[in-house]
């Protein structure tokens, strides 16, 4: 299994990185929101966990890119603070899969990726 | 066709019809005329007739009788006898009385025959004679009669067809007449409309025109040669377009034939012609389609010179434009304009902020000493001065603390506090305040607390205080004689709340009516002659009325020019206080005397006069105090010697209270406890204090019961930390690695805390950098990011800061001073990681 997190933020994406490969997942990280779009190309990852804000492009962007452009039912995981509620309302009417308030658990965030990868 | 017209088609139908009756009926009646007149005029001739046959008979008698007597004697046989009475017989032979009579006169002939002379026959033939012209005679007596009758008749017929044919040809003509004067006035009429509208369409300044399906001209009015220099004939069948501006020719073109080919009976086009000399003009075109047999023929067109139209539309545009310019270079006038008073007004806070802090400075001096100065044993005169010299220092700072609060509401800085207090300590309070000012008016001072009013409330009591000072101090700076009192009453109670009326009534000069509504309102007091004769700043009562408004109460004021004010005011407090004995603890400085015995107590301050005032004050209360003189001489000594307690001031040269503290906390190690000295009066600094690790903060000028007791306060709990030496409980909440630890890797931990020591302080920088430009997208940006880090880190002091600091960013307000804030909790954060934590 292949997934692409795009985050900016090195904490969270090491986090991320070295919990989920614990788990065996195959990873490949995005660091901007462009370079996410063009792994999700290349990649072509069987699930996306996004940050929302990020440079050159959103992660509301990366769902819509996702859904419409590529057409697949990729599962999509949003990373979202606090006071972000709107915004992950957005993203659900894009077509996010799940979400997960930052700071949160790698434990949790390993659940919801495995619960979304089963499913 | 419309009714009227059709209206007249049928009275002229109706007409037709009965003329041509009218036409029949009199034709019939002259052939009726005619008939009568032709039979009378058969009856007149066989009338004549008649009576020229009596004649004939009666000549034919004439010449029987002169046969018969020519001779004296009777010839019966002469010649001509037989031929006339043949001639007779057969002229009478209609006549039964003459055949009757000639046969008689045949007989007596036949005897005169026989006997020529017997005069008896010849007396009978005469006789018969006699009898048949009498019968003639009869015959045409009566035939003449018959015959005139006729010929009266005839006449009479003649006559009335006379007249009738009179009648018919006077009708016949008076008819023929009216309808050629109807007929006239018609083509009158038509005559003169016709030339009216041929001269309106002639003379009318709008240009007329037609063409036919090709575009050429087939008439133009001479109107025209006004507008383009050609005559109508000049422009009899040329093609309309050559008139037009060449810009606009395919626009023209265009449409004409658009409208030709889809069969739009009318439109309007404006565009711009150009005349035989070359000028060209606006004009604005109708053009009707003309049809023959329901197919578009050619155009009917109205021109219109617009040209004057047009500038001014143009010109309007511009001036349009001018304006929306002009306007909006008035708008950035206006925001640089209010920059510059937003500007202002900041500068003006922090020139309150630090003029209250220059004044407040050596005010505290004043006021300590001479509070100390009272302590000492003083001739009554002296202390009377003293205490002259306090109250006067204790009225100035309610006016420094006027401004500053004014300034402060006008900021949003003011906060209402809810703590337990004693009412009657705050009456007292004020009671005390301008009792030596009372007595010295004159004035009676009456107070009356309801009793039922517990002792205890829950609420802010120097704002509280600030209220009735300010409503007590005009009460009786505007009453010359008769009374001032104070009365609280309770107005309604529940088991949480009570609701206080507050009512402070004068006997003094009043307020006139007219300026009631605005004696609320900043620098305003009831006229200029007021400020000049009993002073003031103006801001009293818009502070109370502010201060009560933010605690949600009311203010409400009745006065009658000459005989008195009354101010009354509500405001709610809880009454559930719990009694906070701690406050309770001294009255008077004399009890602190051994409270901080044996205590060493270090006292950095740069200010000689605050210098030993806290000497002075700490000595009293037991202490052994050791001065420095800004933090440098602090730490010098610090690193030396150990105390019990540190009494800070924040502004100091070259080392400041915050940077000292924490050196003292990172580098020394110490967790001695200290106490921040402000005169600082900005919010947010006790919070800046506590997280540059001071224990506790006290502002200047100080009240030294609250300075006793809060140093004890320091020294109780900081008297574990000597002992044991634990983390201090509330820096070890700073942040939880526990959402970390749950990856289960020591490897990973290790580097992501490397990482949150290298990244964070680069992304502080950038926060620090665009809150500084004010960029606030960027400043949003990076909280958001910091965030997110921290966030893992379950740093909840700094996330909570970044939080607030992207509400401002998104509010557009400044951020640097939680900027700053989140330097100083990510200072500690990291001192704290590195100790911790083997990095």
């Amino acid at each position: 299994m292949k997934i692409l997190v795009a985050e900016d933020e090195p904490i969270l994406i090491r986090t991320i990185e070295v919990r989920l490969k614990k788990d065996g997942y195959e990873l490949c990280l995005a660091s901007d929101g462009q370079q996410a779009l063009d792994k999700i190309a290349d990649f072509s990852p069987d699930m996306i966990i996004t940050d929302i804000m990020m440079p050159y492009a959103s992660g509301l962007e990366i769902i819509s890119y996702t859904r419409q452009q590529t057409g697949k039912r990729t599962p999509i995981i949003i990373l979202s603070s606090m006071g972000q509620e709107d915004v992950v309302l957005e993203a659900f009417k894009l077509g996010a899969d799940d979400y997960i308030t930052k700071p949160f658990s790698p434990n949790e965030l390993s659940v919801r990726v495995r619960r979304l990868l089963t499913s | 066709m419309t009714t009227g017209t059709r209206v007249k088609l049928l009275q002229t139908a109706a007409r037709q019809q009965s003329l041509t009756v009218l036409s029949f009926v009199c034709g019939f009646l002259m052939l009726c005329v005619v008939g009568v007149i032709i039979r009378n005029r058969q009856d007149v001739d066989s009338s004549i007739r008649w009576v020229h046959h009596t004649y004939q008979v009666m000549q034919t008698l004439d010449s029987i009788r002169f046969d018969l007597y020519q001779s004296s004697l009777i010839r019966p046989s002469a010649d001509d006898l037989d031929t006339h009475l043949s001639e007779f017989r057969t002229l009478t032979r209609d006549n039964p009385a003459q055949i009757r009579n000639f046969s008689i006169l045949n007989l007596h002939l036949a005897q005169a025959k026989l006997d020529p002379s017997s005069t008896s026959a010849r007396i009978f033939i005469q006789q018969t004679l006699t009898d048949m012209t009498a019968e003639e005679s009869r015959l045409l007596t009566q035939r003449q009669l018959t015959l005139n009758d006729t010929r009266r008749t005839l006449d009479l017929g003649l006559y009335s067809a006379l007249i009738t044919a009179f009648l018919t040809i006077l009708f016949i003509l008076r008819k023929m007449k009216k309808s050629s004067d109807k007929r006239k006035t018609a083509e009158q009429k038509l005559h003169t409309s016709e030339s009216k509208y041929r001269t309106l369409i002639d003379n009318v300044s709008a240009v007329i025109y037609s063409t036919n399906q090709e575009g050429r001209i087939e008439y133009a009015n001479p109107g025209v040669f006004s507008l383009t220099g050609y005559s109508p004939e000049e422009l009899h069948g040329k093609k309309y377009l050559f008139l037009v501006e060449p810009s606009f020719l395919p626009t023209v073109k265009k449409h004409y034939e658009k409208q030709f080919i889809n069969n739009i009976p009318e439109t309007t086009l404006q565009f711009r012609t150009i005349t035989r000399i070359g000028n060209i003009k606006w004009v604005e075109q109708i053009a009707l389609l003309l049809k023959k047999d329901g197919v578009p023929s050619g155009f009917q067109c109205m021109v219109r010179d617009i040209t004057d139209k047009k500038q001014l539309e143009l010109e309007l545009e511009a001036y349009e434009l001018k304006l929306k310019k002009s306007q909006l270079q008035y708008q950035e006038q206006l925001i640089s304009a209010k920059t510059e008073a937003d500007d202002a007004r900041k500068m003006q806070e922090q020139f309150l902020a630090n003029m209250s802090h220059e004044i407040r400075t050596p005010m505290n001096g004043i006021q300590g000493m001479t509070k100390l100065l009272l302590e000492t044993p003083l001739t009554p005169q002296q202390e009377e001065f003293a205490a002259i010299i306090n109250r006067s220092v204790d009225n100035l700072l309610v006016i420094i603390n006027d401004i500053l609060d004014f300034s402060k509401i006008k900021a949003g800085k003011l906060t209402i506090e809810r703590i337990d207090f004693r009412l009657q300590d705050v009456i007292t309070n004020v009671r005390s305040l301008f009792d030596h000012r009372t007595r010295k008016k004159g004035l009676r001072f009456d107070l009356d607390v309801d009793t039922i009013i517990p002792e205890w409330l829950q609420g802010d009591p120097h704002r509280l205080n600030q209220v009735l000072i300010n409503l007590v101090g005009n009460a009786i700076k505007f009453t010359e004689k008769g009374s001032v009192s104070l009365r609280v009453a309770q107005e309604q109670r529940d088991a949480k709340e009570i609701k206080l009326i507050f009512t402070v009534t004068d006997t003094g000069i009043g307020i006139p009516q007219e300026s009631i509504p605005h004696i609320f309102n900043s620098f305003s007091q009831a006229g200029m002659d007021i400020s000049r004769k009993y002073g003031g700043t103006g801001l009293g009562l818009a502070i109370c009325h502010q201060l009560l408004e933010m605690q949600g109460g009311s203010i409400d004021v009745t006065s009658t020019v000459g005989s008195g004010t009354s101010f009354s005011f509500r405001l709610s407090f809880g009454c559930q206080a719990t009694t906070n004995i701690s406050r309770q603890v001294a009255h008077s400085l004399k009890d602190f005397g051994s409270l901080l015995a044996g205590k060493k107590l270090l006292v950095v301050e740069d200010n000689q006069v605050n210098q030993k005032l806290m000497d002075y004050v700490l000595r009293r209360a037991g202490a052994a105090v050791t001065l420095a003189n800004d933090g440098r001489e602090a730490i010098k000594k610090l690193e030396v010697n150990s105390y019990d307690v540190i009494i800070m001031d924040l502004q100091m040269p070259h080392m400041d209270g915050y940077e000292t503290t924490k050196y003292l906390r990172t580098q020394l190690q110490l967790r001695t406890p200290v106490m921040a000295m402000t005169a600082n009066a900005i919010s947010g600094e006790q919070l800046r204090c506590l997280e540059a690790g001071m224990n506790d903060y006290m502002s200047k000028p100080f009240d030294f019961k609250e300075f006793y007791t809060r140093v004890a306060d320091l020294l109780h709990r900081s008297g574990s930390d000597l002992t044991q030496t634990q983390p201090e409980e509330n820096e070890s909440s700073m942040y939880n690695l526990s959402l970390l630890e749950e990856v289960g890797d020591d490897e990973y931990l290790q580097d992501i805390l490397n990482t949150f020591l290298t990244r964070l302080p680069e992304q502080l920088d950038q926060l620090k950098d665009a809150s500084l430009k004010k960029d606030h997208e960027k400043v949003f940006f990076h909280a958001h990011k910091m965030k997110g880090s921290c966030g893992m880190l379950q740093a909840s002091s700094l996330t909570d800061k970044l939080s607030l600091i992207q509400k401002l960013a998104r509010d557009k307000s400044d951020a640097t001073q939680v900027v700053k804030e989140v330097a100083i909790l990510f200072e500690a954060l990291l001192h704290q990681l590195k100790k911790e934590i083997p990095i």
